[in-house]
Formats: structure tokens, sequence, C-alpha cells
């Protein structure tokens, strides 16, 4: 599923026009990297969290180049379910 | 309200997600059906959710020894869009190699021991100022030690005459020593007295030699060993030297002259052997070598006598070697052995089918070994580890195999269609026409004891596909 499908979906839902619903999309996104950039992340209830984390500086070994790297400190986002949610999935049940 | 005690070093509950707007709430479900419907939800410069099911596991609980299984369970990941990444870290540092780090800003990784660096002990502070004087005192000995070698100085010019004095005396040694070899001329002519004394100590080392060989034959004597072996051991170069030549040689003969002693050594000890050699009769030989001046070849040219081992007691005597192999017929193709009859362990993994193919050459040969080893194997399906196995020879190669081999693969594949038709297996009938393929004369003779619907169907098949694989001639004509 993409942007243009979930566009559809809320555009059929919320009664309004494609470009009024690609509007809000764009702009619900963007309020979300803003919050998740200022507040170090964003919790979106019946669904998950996505958290910024530190990951420490590590040295790894690429095998192209035959050389260690060193990779420095930075910056990960992540997501993790909220186990409502997962319990929904196990629900559904994986589609053979 | 009141504050518990025991709240107070509880964790404060997280604090709850904010409510969201109608718009919002439209937005995650449909995520979450998207998830749910194709495991992949893509958003536009945010990011890409994924929903992952792992396997299902086995889980034991300890403590009670319960044991059940956990079902899929489903893991969604997220992916930050690179304009995401960008927002959140505007300007992150790139991967350096490691040779291009400075040492400080290498992290310590896990289980890496730690490196503390050695602290070196601190060297006591030198002040210039204690150690100039001691130098200026260097000073003042050096100008007192100046002295003491102009003393050595003076004193080394006093001895010099006393070096002079050696001169002298040394020449007044000379004449001692034209006196010492005057006295080494007159040693001169006790040297020559001793040569003379070597000269006569030379007699007894050839009385030692004598002696030496006495000694040796003493020494056989008492170990028991006789004249004849001792001949035996001086003849056995020439009767190496005889068999090279006639094995070199062929069908050809050699006349050897050789001292009496040795031709009877000779003769006992190559007699028993006796496929190379035939002494002739000696006085015949001597005088057709009279009237040859060719000698031996032309000799043994002629046709064969009587032959004799007896050997005449004359200084020179002549033996004649004839090579038998002229007399053996050359061997004929059939005789040939393309493989020798062997034992054979079967090993973990084998088969009849796998023994054919390494073995024999060809893994359709497996019924071959079959009917070599029919009563040990009630099963040609299963082997056991360790048995023994005969496997039968081969004339020639699997590719051309003699009549004889050919009929005893076809009675090997008659066998296996009596053992599988008695076990009931349908394909049983599929053995026959291994059995016509190898050797139709096998098949035909056990037509009566047959099914006649499998003979039917075997003698009714072409064999034209398998035939053409191995380039056997088909034996049925079709």
């Amino acid at each position: 599923m993409t942007t243009t499908e979930i566009i559809k979906i809320l555009a059929g839902q919320l009664g309004i026009s494609q470009v009024a619903a690609r509007e809000v999309v764009h702009k619900k996104l963007a309020d979300l990297s803003r919050q998740i950039r200022d507040e170090g992340g964003v919790a979106l209830r019946g669904f998950g969290k996505i958290t910024v984390q530190m990951v420490q500086a590590r040295r790894n070994y690429i095998p192209g180049k035959s050389k260690y790297y060193l990779i420095p400190a930075h910056k990960h986002v992540k997501f993790s379910s909220y186990p409502s949610f997962r319990k929904r999935l196990k629900e559904e049940g994986p589609e053979e | 309200m009141s504050i518990q005690p025991t709240n107070l070093f509880k964790r404060p509950p997280p604090p709850k997600a904010p409510a969201l707007d109608a718009e919002m709430l439209v937005l995650i479900d449909s995520i979450r059906t998207g998830l749910i419907r194709d495991r992949h939800v893509q958003l536009y410069q945010f990011g890409t959710f994924r929903l992952k099911w792992g396997k299902p596991r086995r889980w034991v609980n300890p403590r009670t020894g319960e044991t059940g299984m956990t079902g899929p369970l489903p893991r969604v990941t997220f992916t930050p869009a690179k304009h995401l990444r960008e927002l959140v870290e505007p300007a992150p540092k790139p991967a350096r190699p490691l040779d291009e780090v400075p040492e400080e800003e290498i992290p310590t990784m896990r289980g890496e021991p730690l490196v503390v660096p050695i602290l070196q002990p601190a060297r006591p502070v030198e002040t210039p100022a204690e150690t100039e004087p001691v130098v200026e005192d260097m000073d003042i000995n050096l100008t007192r030690t100046e002295s003491v070698v102009d003393d050595i100085d003076t004193t080394l010019t006093e001895t010099q005459p006393a070096v002079e004095d050696l001169d002298i005396a040394w020449d007044e040694t000379e004449q001692p020593v034209e006196e010492m070899d005057i006295a080494l001329d007159d040693t001169e002519q006790p040297f020559e007295d001793l040569d003379i004394a070597l000269d006569d100590t030379e007699q007894p080392f050839e009385d030692l030699d004598i002696a030496l060989a006495a000694a040796m034959e003493e020494k056989s004597a008492k170990k028991g060993v006789r004249g004849w072996q001792l001949a035996l051991l001086a003849a056995v170069p020439l009767i190496i030297m005889l068999l090279q030549a006639d094995f070199s040689s062929g069908s050809k003969t050699e006349t050897v002259a050789m001292p009496q002693q040795a031709q009877v050594a000779m003769v006992e000890t190559v007699k028993p052997t006796a496929q190379v050699e035939q002494v002739s009769h000696i006085s015949d030989v001597q005088s057709r070598a009279q009237t040859n001046n060719t000698a031996a070849e032309q000799v043994s040219s002629e046709p064969a006598e009587p032959m004799e081992t007896a050997v005449v007691g004359t200084s020179t005597q002549t033996v004649v070697y004839s090579s038998t192999a002229s007399t053996t017929p050359a061997p004929q193709p059939e005789d040939i052995l393309y493989l020798e009859p062997r034992i054979h362990k079967v090993e973990k993994g084998e088969s009849l089918w796998k023994l054919a193919g390494e073995v024999l050459g060809d893994p359709y040969l497996w019924p071959y070994i079959y009917r070599a080893n029919k009563n040990r194997l009630p099963d040609p399906d299963k082997l056991t580890v360790g048995m023994s196995l005969v496997i039968p020879g081969l004339q020639r190669e699997p590719e051309n195999l003699t009549e004889n081999d050919s009929k005893h693969v076809a009675e090997g594949y008659y066998h296996l269609y009596r053992h599988y038709k008695s076990a009931q297996r349908k394909d049983a009938y599929f053995y026959l026409i291994g059995a016509r393929r190898f050797n139709n004369n096998v098949l035909q003779s056990h037509q009566a004891e047959i099914d006649p619907a499998d003979w039917n169907w075997a003698t009714s098949v072409r064999i034209k596909a398998i035939r053409d694989t191995r380039g056997v001639t088909d034996v049925a004509g079709n």
C-alpha cells in the first residue's frame, strides 16, 4: 500500500476530494516528522510508537572493502507496535 | 488524595497518547489495514512499515515441564525515509576507515580487553648547579694524571737501552743455532735406517694376508659352510649375469665359460626354477661350437637334444640356456582379464547398483553381482554393513562383454525377476527386459518358468532406447 491508496481511502471515508485528502495526509505526516525530531518520538494510539534512539559508535567490518570502519554515533528512528495491535494481527493470522 | 508509602517506589505510569483527531484516526486505520492486507505500507517522505511473521516455536516451562507451541508471531518494522532521517539528524558523520581514525576515538568493543597505559616512573630532577663543580674536579684530576704520563714516558726511554742489550744477546745466540742444524744432520742417518726397517716389515704384511685367508677359512669351517656353498657364493654374480642376458635376449642362448665348481653350483641352483634353462649335453655343444665359430645363437636354433643336468669336469665348460617363452602360445584375446574377481566388504551407503558402477564400471551390471551372491543375499535391495560380497570378474570391459559374461549378467536379471515375482512386485517383468537385452538365449531357455503375461510384455517391448545408449546389439532383432 502506498500514499496514493491511503489518500483514496481517506477521501472516501471523510467525504472529501482526493486533492484535499492529499493535503491532509502530507500535513499529518509532516506534523509527525516534526514531532519526532523535536520531541524524540510520537505515540499513535492503537498502533505503536515511533522513537528516536542514540546508537553508540562502533567498529564494523566491510567485506567489500576488506577494511574495518568506524561507524560514528548516530540517531536511529525505531518503531515498536503496541500489544493491542499485535493481538489484532494475531487474530487475523498470516496470509498463506 | 493520600500518598501511600508503597506508591513512592512504583514507577509512574507512562503518559497516555494524546487523543487523535478524526483525520489522524483514519490515517492510522488505513495504515493498519494496509499492513494486514499487503504487509507493506510506504508513506512518501516518511518511511515504510513492514509486517513480518516469525516461525512457530516450541516452548518448555522448566518449572512444570509443560510444553507447547507458539504460533507465528507478528513483527512490525519501520524504515525511515531519507527525508525523515535527514530531519532527525541533519549532518550525520560518515563512516571512516579505522586506519584513519585516531586511537582516542576508537571505541572499545564489548569483550575486548581494556588497554591500560603503562605509567613511566618519574625521573629524578637533576640540578645543573650540582654537576658543574664535579666537572671542574675532573679537570683537576686530568691535569694530575698528565704529570703521571710524563713520568711513564721517561721510564720508557730508560728501558730502551735494555732492548738493545737484548739484540746483542740474540746475536750471541746465533752460533748455537748453527750447531743445532749440524746436530740435525747427524740425526738423518737414523731415519734412513728406519726406512730400511720398514722395508723389512713389508714381508710380514704379505704373510698377514695369507694368515687372514687362513683365518677366514677356519672361521667358515667353524660356521659349517661347505665348499660347494662357497663356490655357490662365488658363482652368484655369474648366475645373475647369465639370467639377465637370457631374459634380455628372449629365445637366444648364450655360451659362457666358467670354472667347473661354479658351474656345478649354478646347475644345482638353477635347475629347480627351470622355467628358463635347459642344460644340454656339454660335449655335444662343444663339438658344435668348434664346427661353428658363431657359438651359441646358431646352436640353439637347431633341434633340441635330450637334456641333461650333469656337468663334465673340464676346466672350461659350456652351458646352454634356452628360454621356454618361445614355446608358449601367444595370449588370446579371450584370455585377457579386464577385471579380476575380488571380495568387497560392504560399507555404509553402498548398494549393488553403486558397487557395479564403481567396481565393474557399469551400474546396469548389478544383477551380475547379485547372481554371484544370491545365496547370501536374501534381499538384493538390503545390504548389511560389513558383509562380504563376491565381485565377479570380467573378461572384457563392460561396453564389450564376452558371450560368457553377458550370459551371466542375463542370468542375474532372470534371478532378480524370480525374486521380485515371488515378492509380488508389480515391476518384476522389467528385469526380463534386462535379461533379454544382455542375452536373449537365457530368456528363451527359461520361457516355461516365466509368466505368459510377463513374457509377452518383455518380448514385445522395443529396447532400442537402451540399446542406443549402451551400444549393445539388440539380440531380439528389434
